[in-house]
């Protein structure tokens, strides 16, 4: 595939405006429903502890603690964290965030060492390489105990794979809770493959009420569904993969043009 | 008109009425509407529902029409007022919500026009209107079916308002569900003088009436209001091609007052 690491950035003080679109097309509470009920029916270990790597904003952090998980984010971008940092007291979930790049191994080492095991690990909607992913499916099984599982969100095409060079572009209007304040992302997504870039520029007005304009880009891997096969290559040895779940909860607008969800899951053996 | 639960963006209304000046076919839709008025009532009065900045209204005016506009959005009305007063046209301008019992009576004819209102609440319109419209009164109403569906990759415009006379833009896309069209229009205009740049926005969804509730509400089976008949249902986008939002066709439904 070519590039098989990439970063996820994201330019200095946009991440309130995401949010906002955010909150508008995750759907989280249809989305957990689905995962949820994808780690109760595979999970054979006995707890309800969770842990989620690119936790974000923390919005499903939160709901997956009201429906009874114990929950530890861990995410790297600083903004995020302080969002969600403030929706956790404010919603007083049993939530644990911890600031670090799940990239950065021998950091999450000293973090988690003496933490108690996990029963599952989730990575829902992080826009890593497929090599990356393998590369934290490795690192974080050491961190889910016997009968757990390692549960990651991937992305397939809803229809023929798009041609190269295909692209998509629309532009989408969220507000903030309060409804007194929107945001404009106009959305560019070129499709290479199984390779998704996507430029978004958003346009809103800061807090002095100035008009800004700010661009943010990422990659998407697209990982086709394959029967038999486990797009992560996760050691066989440690893991049992289980069944992949396509996500139809949720109304396809939370995601570009012509891609939906799936959810995969290893267990630990 | 906007949803009963949503409010337009100050200052947005101005190029919300640009847009729909430059796209939505008026002239030939008023030319239709006239033509089914004319051949069935013998009044020359209308009440316009949601009336808006009055881009009907006023060319319901210049042909003979006595129009009463009625509409809850201020913003809307005063650019309806200043194009009354440009026209020098007869429309008389009501500020009330179309919910509330209407102040008007003894009505021959009403029309509820891009109104993007679901099937259910028109309906709930029409038993308002019941009791203003004298026997034989015409109801006029329009809703919007969809012709590609879910799946379909989103459509983007670029519009300038140079030639209207504004330095503005308009960047907005449109996609389609099954339930219906999500539409974001965004304007971007700059300040004479200064050159500094504004930002407005109009987002909606549209709704969509399914096929078969149509053919049902045709045959008249499950339109759930007694006391009317349907005179037609008609396809304006046949004479006007960009007379409803993509992905949509706008139908203009008749209804007639029983006796």
């Amino acid at each position: 595939m070519g590039q098989e690491h990439w970063e996820v950035t994201y330019p200095q003080g946009i991440m309130r405006y995401i949010e906002y679109f955010r909150l508008k097309n995750n759907q989280v509470e249809k989305y957990d429903t689905a995962l949820a009920k994808y780690i109760k029916t595979h999970c054979r270990s006995s707890g309800f502890r969770i842990c989620s790597l690119g936790c974000g904003t923390g919005e499903r952090e939160i709901d997956l603690a009201n429906r009874g998980f114990e929950v530890v984010g861990i995410e790297c971008h600083e903004e995020s964290v302080a969002i969600a940092n403030q929706s956790v007291v404010t919603s007083k979930a049993n939530v644990d965030l911890i600031t670090c790049d799940i990239l950065e191994f021998d950091e999450i080492d000293k973090i988690l060492h003496n933490k108690k095991l996990f029963d599952a690990v989730i990575m829902i909607a992080v826009p890593l390489s497929i090599v990356d992913h393998a590369r934290v499916v490795r690192h974080f099984a050491k961190y889910i105990t016997t009968g757990g599982m390692f549960v990651t969100g991937l992305w397939g095409y809803t229809r023929d794979i798009p041609r190269e060079g295909d692209y998509a572009s629309y532009i989408e209007v969220a507000t903030s809770p309060t409804k007194d304040d929107f945001a404009v992302r106009l959305n560019y997504y070129e499709y290479t493959g199984n390779i998704i870039k996507w430029d978004a520029v958003y346009l809103y007005r800061d807090l002095n009420g100035h008009v800004r304009m700010e661009r943010d880009d990422d990659i998407l891997e697209v990982t086709p569904e394959q029967d038999g096969t486990d797009p992560l290559d996760t050691d066989e040895e440690l893991f049992e993969q289980l069944p992949t779940y396509r996500v139809t909860e949720c109304h396809p607008k939370m995601l570009p043009p012509y891609v939906y969800e799936y959810l995969i899951g290893w267990r630990k053996k | 008109m906007l949803p009963p639960d949503q409010k337009y963006q100050s200052g947005v209304v101005k190029y919300v009425d640009l847009l729909r000046e430059r796209y939505f076919m008026y002239d030939e839709l008023v030319d239709f509407i006239v033509e089914i008025l004319s051949s069935r009532i013998t009044s020359n009065t209308i009440v316009s529902l949601g009336c808006g900045t009055c881009s009907i209204e006023t060319r319901l005016a210049k042909r003979g029409f006595r129009v009463t506009g009625i509409d809850r959005d201020e913003q809307s009305l005063e650019i309806a007022r200043q194009r009354i007063q440009k026209q020098k046209a007869k429309v008389d301008l009501i500020c009330h919500d179309i919910f509330d019992p209407l102040p008007v009576n003894s009505t021959s004819a009403v029309l509820l026009l891009f109104s993007a209102l679901p099937i259910e609440m028109i309906k709930t319109v029409i038993c308002n209107i019941n009791d203003i419209l004298v026997s034989g009164a015409i109801f006029i109403f329009d809703v919007f079916e969809l012709i590609s569906g879910e799946g379909e990759s989103p459509l983007t415009f670029l519009d300038d308002f140079l030639s209207m006379g504004e330095d503005a833009i308009c960047v907005s896309s449109y996609m389609a569900h099954n339930t219906g069209v999500d539409g974001a229009e965004v304007y971007l205009s700059r300040k004479s003088g200064t050159g500094e740049i504004d930002l407005k926005v109009d987002y909606t969804t549209i709704p969509i009436v399914q096929t078969t509730v149509l053919s049902e509400l045709e045959s008249q089976f499950s339109f759930g209001v007694s006391g009317f008949q349907i005179e037609g249902i008609w396809t304006t986008t046949k004479f006007c091609p960009t007379a409803a939002p993509p992905f949509c066709i706008q139908k203009i439904v008749c209804l007639k007052k029983l006796s």
